[in-house]
């Protein structure tokens, strides 16, 4: 039995056949082979852009050659075990254990142990520790890294930041100093972005070696997928994606993108332009996203889709915003996109709990841009709340029934008896590193569920709501490890010996197995989930963000006073992150 | 309207038909084409296709047809080559005013079993292919036995292996669930990918035809 034999007998055999249109010549001669792999499956991972981008880079230079590799589904996991066949890369179907480099992106932390599950079945060692040379180097990166420490233990280097240039000299170190582990590793650790745990001092089980995030100084000029990969069956996201900018304005308390992704970098409007001819050109799509944390606030984008309008009119395509911010919609951002719903994300049902998270949005910027909505002919909404929230009582609850009947009411006046559809979907807060909220507990299982149980009552009196909520079980583990140390990688890996993997999927996740693994190491989860002192020093204290632990300090105290920052968008809030990089400040909006 | 003879060949046999005409849509996007859509709440190309090939078959002998005009066939069939991927490319084309309705008119298609060990099993073969043939297939309850010799409508040997003509449309034989039989029958592991759809048959004035001669003879030259 051979791997491609294996195609015949698991679902959707395209996830691993490839073929797609776009691929660069990966049978060119080449110095060193580097392969990237994601966590999840092929439709959760073709629809990454941090994939396409590293895939372009590395693949444009004249001595690298990178092809890709997505967790194999289970039913193809199982198979693979059965006849004991290594996992292959998509391209060559090359064993990924043949590559030079492994980079891994960590996309959140559910996805742990699917990256365990990637290594066992490649049949590669878990711990950097028992890999010699003779092994791929094992690279993380994605956002999920900006606390890397649950995952210290297994990769050999951690790229934290943004992945584009320090990949490319990664990449390129390992070419020149072949089979030299230690040299590779040792000369990693000097380029800005690159976290070596292995040669890094640990004090208290913390690392205390400075470390720096990698930054693309001008995204404008940074390399961009013109011609990405077209899948060849349907994913998750199938369009190709415009990266407006980098980095958020709005400051969001809860936010760990916003302060992570920060200084703002912009896409200037005649590169857009261009990207976006080219992405039509390229792939033959019908619909094009246009992304960044919130699309909304990107500068003069009213100008950007007037300039792009005439184009993707004639081609018949459809521009996506899959963030939108309340207060930066407007109509002309939907005209031209599909009315098939609107997603907004009020976060917090009253003014005051969205003045502690600094959720910069009114009941009247909620009340304006529905009513826009409906009056240009969308019939559905959908919106996201989290529960859990520092401060939070069972008022804030009720407020985000209030604002569901409101809404219903402005449906009302602008289509009458017609049904509308809202849709509210309620997660659990997640205190995350590098936020105002970084040290805050996250409240109790039980309390997540009988808030959740308080929400759902509260929108069962009104008709015609659906409401969905996650898991507490999912959510707490998240917490767990976004604040988590080094010393729970021996948790993940206990976890995925018993049976844990994928459990970033419903059906997959096993409460169960997590529970008993935490049991039998002894594990004291509230310690992660319980808050850190304002004096503690944290898991990821060592790495320089630019963003100041100071600011996020005051960020808190300023949160639980409920006073509000505005937009970085009015000024500038000095949170230390410019020094990567100029801060795209505009001051004539 | 335009209509396209293509090949599905190498890994492009994983590919669902369903994903076969989204590629097929987004190549003749790419090429720059701007064939007629749907009038609906979300536009989308109009495009026919010939019946389902089941994964892991190759074939040389499928159809698409498309509302384009105003182009000559062999330039489409460049264009379209030079914009998709591996594996689905266009043979040849031709304009039709008539929409050569494939998916409901398609009734055989023709098949070789590229594995040269059937070569050896001549004689079970041709006696086993003229008396009872029986398939597995899902039943409403559990595994279900199937005599479908009526839908074996002819079969010979090459120096490649086996080819077979199967019935399609309503009452259709499939390729891969035929060669599983066949394998349990003669012991053999026999491989769906070495399977290949050489070429499709209508029913035309009582006879059954090609569907090239089928289509190239509603061709117009404008």
């Amino acid at each position: 039995m051979e791997y491609k034999d294996l195609f015949l007998l698991v679902e959707k055999p395209a996830r691993y056949a490839g073929g797609e249109f776009n691929l660069p010549d990966i049978n060119k001669p080449h110095k060193v082979k580097y392969c990237i792999a994601f966590p999840d499956v092929y439709e959760v991972g073709m629809s990454n852009l941090g994939i396409q981008i590293i895939y372009d880079i590395l693949n444009k230079d004249k001595d690298i050659v990178c092809e890709r590799c997505f967790a194999p589904w289970t039913d193809m996991g199982e198979l693979l075990k059965k006849y004991d066949i290594p996992l292959c890369s998509i391209e060559t179907k090359t064993p990924l254990k043949d590559f030079d480099i492994l980079g891994i992106s960590v996309q959140y932390e559910l996805a742990y142990t699917s990256i365990l599950y990637l290594l066992d079945l490649a049949k590669i060692p878990f711990y950097a520790k028992d890999r010699d040379g003779s092994y791929p180097l094992i690279v993380g990166g994605g956002p999920c890294v900006a606390n890397p420490e649950p995952l210290a233990d297994f990769f050999d280097i951690i790229v934290i930041g943004d992945g584009e240039e320090a990949n490319l000299k990664l990449t390129k170190l390992a070419a020149e100093y072949k089979g030299d582990k230690q040299r590779i590793l040792k000369e990693a650790a000097k380029i800005e972005g690159c976290y070596v745990p292995s040669l890094c001092a640990v004090e208290n089980g913390l690392c205390v070696t400075p470390v720096k995030k990698a930054c693309v100084k001008d995204l404008d000029k940074a390399p961009y997928p013109e011609k990405p990969l077209v899948p060849n069956m349907e994913v998750v996201h199938n369009r190709p994606v415009v990266e407006l900018y980098r980095g958020c304005y709005a400051g969001c308390r809860f936010c760990q993108a916003c302060f992570f992704y920060r200084p703002i970098r912009i896409r200037e409007k005649g590169t857009v332009e261009r990207l976006t001819e080219e992405l039509i050109k390229s792939t033959g799509t019908e619909e094009l996203g246009f992304s960044s944390l919130s699309s909304g606030d990107y500068p003069d984008i009213c100008s950007v889709i007037d300039s792009v309008y005439g184009l993707c009119k004639q081609k018949n395509v459809k521009i996506q915003f899959p963030s939108l911010r309340l207060d930066s919609y407007h109509p002309a951002l939907s005209e031209s996109t599909r009315k098939s719903g609107l997603t907004f994300a009020p976060e917090a049902g009253t003014q005051r709990l969205r003045d502690v998270i600094n959720k910069n949005i009114t009941d009247e910027d909620i009340d304006r841009t529905t009513r826009a909505a409906f009056s240009q002919g969308y019939r559905s909404v959908k919106l996201y709340f989290m529960v859990g929230l520092p401060t939070e009582t069972d008022d804030d609850l009720r407020g985000i029934a209030n604002i569901v009947r409101r809404i219903k009411e402005i449906h009302y006046e602008v289509h009458g008896n017609r049904a509308v559809s809202i849709s509210v979907s309620a997660s659990i807060f997640v205190p995350k590193p590098l936020t105002p909220f970084q040290w805050v507990p996250q409240i109790p299982f039980e309390e997540m569920e009988r808030r959740q149980q308080f929400l759902r009552n509260e929108l069962r009196k009104i008709k015609g709501v659906s409401f969905h909520w996650h898991e507490p079980a999912v959510s707490w583990l998240e917490a767990v490890f976004a604040r988590g140390d080094r010393s729970l990688s021996k948790l993940v890996e206990d976890a995925y010996l018993h049976g844990a993997v994928f459990d970033g999927w419903t059906d997959k996740f096993r409460f169960d197995v997590w529970k008993e693994s935490i049991e039998r190491l002894n594990i004291d989860t509230n310690k992660y989930t319980g808050g850190y002192g304002l004096d503690a020093r944290l898991p990821w204290d060592f790495i320089d963000f630019g963003v100041t632990k100071k600011y996020l300090l005051n960020e808190y105290k300023m949160a639980l006073e409920g006073k509000v920052t505005p937009s970085c968008k009015l000024g500038c809030r000095a949170c230390g992150a410019s020094k990567y990089a100029d801060c795209k400040i505009q001051k004539n909006w | 309207m335009l209509t396209v003879k293509y090949k599905k060949t190498g890994d492009a046999v994983y590919i669902s038909h369903i994903d076969v005409q989204n590629i097929i849509n987004r190549s003749v996007r790419r090429a720059g084409y701007e064939p007629e859509v749907s009038k609906g709440f979300n536009p989308h190309t109009l495009l026919k296709m010939s019946p389902p090939l089941p994964l892991g078959i190759e074939s040389v002998a499928e159809y698409f047809t498309l509302y384009l005009d105003g182009e000559k066939p062999e330039r489409f069939v460049e264009r379209f080559n030079q914009n998709s991927p591996e594996g689905i490319k266009a043979v040849w084309a031709v304009k039709t005013d008539v929409y050569p309705n494939l998916a409901r008119e398609i009734e055989a298609s023709d098949y070789i079993i590229r594995d040269s060990r059937l070569l050896g099993y001549r004689n079970e073969i041709e006696e086993r292919l003229r008396s009872e043939f029986e398939i597995s297939g899902k039943g409403r309850q559990a595994e279900e036995k199937k005599e479908v010799s009526a839908l074996i409508l002819g079969f010979g040997f090459t120096e490649e292996g086996l080819n077979v003509k199967l019935a399609a449309g309503n009452t259709a034989l499939r390729a891969d669930r035929f060669l599983v039989a066949l394998g349990g029958y003669l012991g053999l592991d026999l491989r769906v990918m070495d399977i290949l759809r050489t070429a499709q048959y209508v029913r035309l004035g009582g006879e059954s035809v090609d569907a090239d001669i089928y289509i190239q003879n509603l061709a117009v030259n404008r």
